[in-house]
């Protein structure tokens, strides 16, 4: 039983990951009707930045989490403006799915130039003692995960409906049109929107890698991951996103005790799939959105 | 909107030009291995790779639904054709061509299901075949012998004679690739072509002309279903050797790239596509590793400024320099 309730809780370890890449990618497209499949990429490269970070220049690893978050909050901030920007006003939307697997591939490539193709992983935040809880050994790093997608969710939250800003980027979400209309410099919103999702996969990457392995081929995965979750969720939901991540996790958690891991990750997604035919829009989305 | 830029057709006659380019490129295809005989591999890689490109253009160009799918299609046609023709002793040019039809079929199938969602969510149940394919072809020991492959697959043997060196699988696979250009340009140019291109644009507008948006885009699927099976198949008989390493989720994106930098509305473009993404690696292992952020940088240039692709943007540039009108219309968002 208890070997049971440990698998489970390292699916959920995953799928905190899943969630904070879905919630990502949730917010970007609420705010700007784009897909940004290179979010998974932004993980793995905050991930391996922050490794040598700690081994390079011997910060603890807990100390690079606040840097990777600041950084890449303000870097995709200017990826922003420089590539989707300039797309989304040219582009139609597969054309813009398409500048987003560019990314991916463009991320992918950046951490093959300067990683090369080694995994790679660092010591855990706060010792590797795990605890002992009724049976099953937690390691401490569980803990900062849950809490990276509890604070994600909770600033979002409060950012969205207790603050002027949040007040705007959802208008710009229902209406982009009539917000410009109200004086709500609508660009801005978006630029704010993929600031957020670069902070979020900072924490994500930062959080996941002192208990997995990555290196440039986990970025498909991840997106993929990510994506799904997202879709499953309901597009544009963020409880959604939250939901669909944990939800993967979870069911590669449990699948993973029968099969192997490449099997456990085909039946979740396969199940999740499932799912969207039948209900397209996903747990949280609304109908009008998919159909035609 | 206007009609003008609804319809990316362009009339095709077949003018004198047209044949002398026809011939131009068939001398230079008979007589590219005696020009570069030590590229020979990279020449056959390219052409399979083609083939699995210009089965996309009508569903990616015309009816602007990208399918990541294409190696699930390859992984039936190369998995099926080396158990075809090792279990049940198959002849292999049988093989392959059941195999096609089944994956057309399959297309068919998977099409009624994921073609009533919009754009993003049929480029997630593709992308959700890929993530399958690499998964299940390397989990599913018994049937495709997991990570270590595939061995032993028999040459291809057509009319008794066995395709087997560089230089006769590179002249089957021009002969092969010149037929799909010819069916797909034919298609793009065809009653057919013209309402994908509908569907493509505003697929409410064309429903409301008569035109089943979801039939005929699950037709397109099953054209690249075909290709990308055939491809798989040659493959396969020319590595006689197949493995999951040959189909994986970056090489889904990679056939996309290279459709996608080409261009999707010409036969030429996806072949301008396959040379790059499949030359450059062989320039030396730091172009390898430069490869896909290489790849990356181009796609997102070429996809924001260059609507149909390096093919069209030179076409549009001879197009201005010929004719000095003023520019075309801006891309519609």
């Amino acid at each position: 039983m208890s070997d049971y309730l440990q698998s489970i809780l390292g699916g959920l370890a995953d799928g905190c990951v899943y969630a904070l890449i879905a919630l990502g990618m949730s917010v970007i497209y609420s705010i700007s009707r784009i897909i940004s499949l290179a979010q998974g990429g932004f993980v793995v490269l905050a991930a391996l930045c922050a490794v040598s970070l700690q081994s390079g220049l011997g910060i603890s690893p807990l100390a690079t989490l606040p840097i990777m978050v600041v950084i890449f909050s303000v870097g995709m901030i200017g990826v922003a403006q420089i590539v989707i920007q300039p797309a989304a006003k040219r582009a139609t939307p597969e054309r813009l799915l398409l500048v987003t697997v560019g990314m991916l591939q463009a991320v992918g490539g950046l951490l093959l130039i300067g990683w090369g193709n080694l995994p790679y992983t660092m010591p855990a935040f706060t010792g590797d003692a795990p605890v002992k809880v009724a049976g099953l050994s937690l390691p401490t790093q569980y803990f900062w995960l849950a809490g990276a997608l509890a604070v994600s969710v909770l600033g979002l939250w409060l950012l969205l409906t207790k603050t002027d800003i949040g007040l705007a980027m959802r208008a710009t979400a229902s209406n982009p049109g009539a917000a410009a209309l109200q004086g709500i410099r609508v660009d801005r919103m978006r630029l704010i929107a993929f600031g957020l999702a670069g902070a979020m996969a900072a924490l994500a990457g930062t959080t996941i890698v002192p208990i997995t392995f990555l290196q440039f081929t986990t970025v498909t995965p991840y997106a993929v991951a990510g994506f799904i979750a997202a879709v499953v969720g309901g597009l544009g939901s963020n409880m959604g996103a939250v939901t669909g991540g944990l939800l993967l996790g979870l069911l590669q958690g449990v699948f993973g005790r029968y099969w192997n891991a490449d099997l456990a990750q085909l039946t979740a997604i396969a199940l999740l799939v499932a799912v969207l035919v039948i209900r397209p829009q996903g747990i949280f989305g609304t109908p009008e959105r998919v159909r035609r | 909107m206007t009609v003008a830029q609804i319809a990316p057709v362009r009339v095709s006659a077949a003018t004198g030009r047209t044949w002398l380019g026809l011939a131009v490129g068939a001398l230079a295809a008979l007589a590219l291995p005696y020009l570069i005989p030590t590229q020979m591999s990279l020449l056959v890689t390219v052409g399979i790779f083609y083939l699995a490109c210009i089965g996309l253009t009508p569903l990616i160009g015309q009816a602007g639904q990208v399918s990541l799918g294409q190696t699930l299609f390859m992984a039936i046609g190369a998995y099926g054709a080396g158990l075809l023709t090792l279990k049940w002793q198959w002849p292999t040019a049988l093989a392959a061509v059941v195999l096609a039809l089944f994956c057309g079929g399959l297309a068919l199938i998977f099409g009624a299901a994921f073609l009533r969602l919009r754009g993003y969510y049929f480029a997630l149940a593709t992308l959700g075949l890929a993530v399958a394919t690499a998964a299940l072809s390397t989990a599913w020991i018994s049937v495709t012998g997991g990570p270590s492959g595939m061995v032993d697959i028999p040459s291809l043997s057509l009319f008794g004679y066995e395709v087997f060196s560089d230089q006769a699988n590179f002249y089957l696979l021009v002969v092969l690739g010149g037929i799909a250009a010819w069916i797909t340009t034919n298609l793009r140019t065809s009653q057919t072509g013209r309402a994908l291109a509908a569907v493509g644009h505003d697929s409410v507008a064309a429903g409301m002309l008569g035109i089943n948006a979801s039939r005929y885009k699950a037709v397109a699927f099953a054209i690249s279903a075909m290709t990308a099976s055939l491809a798989g198949s040659l493959y396969a008989f020319y590595l006689r050797f197949f493995s999951p390493e040959i189909i994986t989720v970056t090489v889904a994106f990679s056939i996309v790239i290279m459709v996608a930098i080409g261009g999707s509305r010409s036969a030429f473009g996806p072949l301008i596509g396959a040379l790059v993404i499949q030359g450059v690696p062989q320039m030396g292992q730091t172009f390898a590793t430069w490869v896909p952020l290489f790849a990356g940088l181009v796609l997102i240039v070429v996809m924001t400024y260059f609507p149909g692709g390096l093919w069209g943007a030179i076409g549009d540039a001879v197009g201005a320099l010929r004719r000095p009108a003023p520019s075309h219309a801006k891309e519609q968002r």
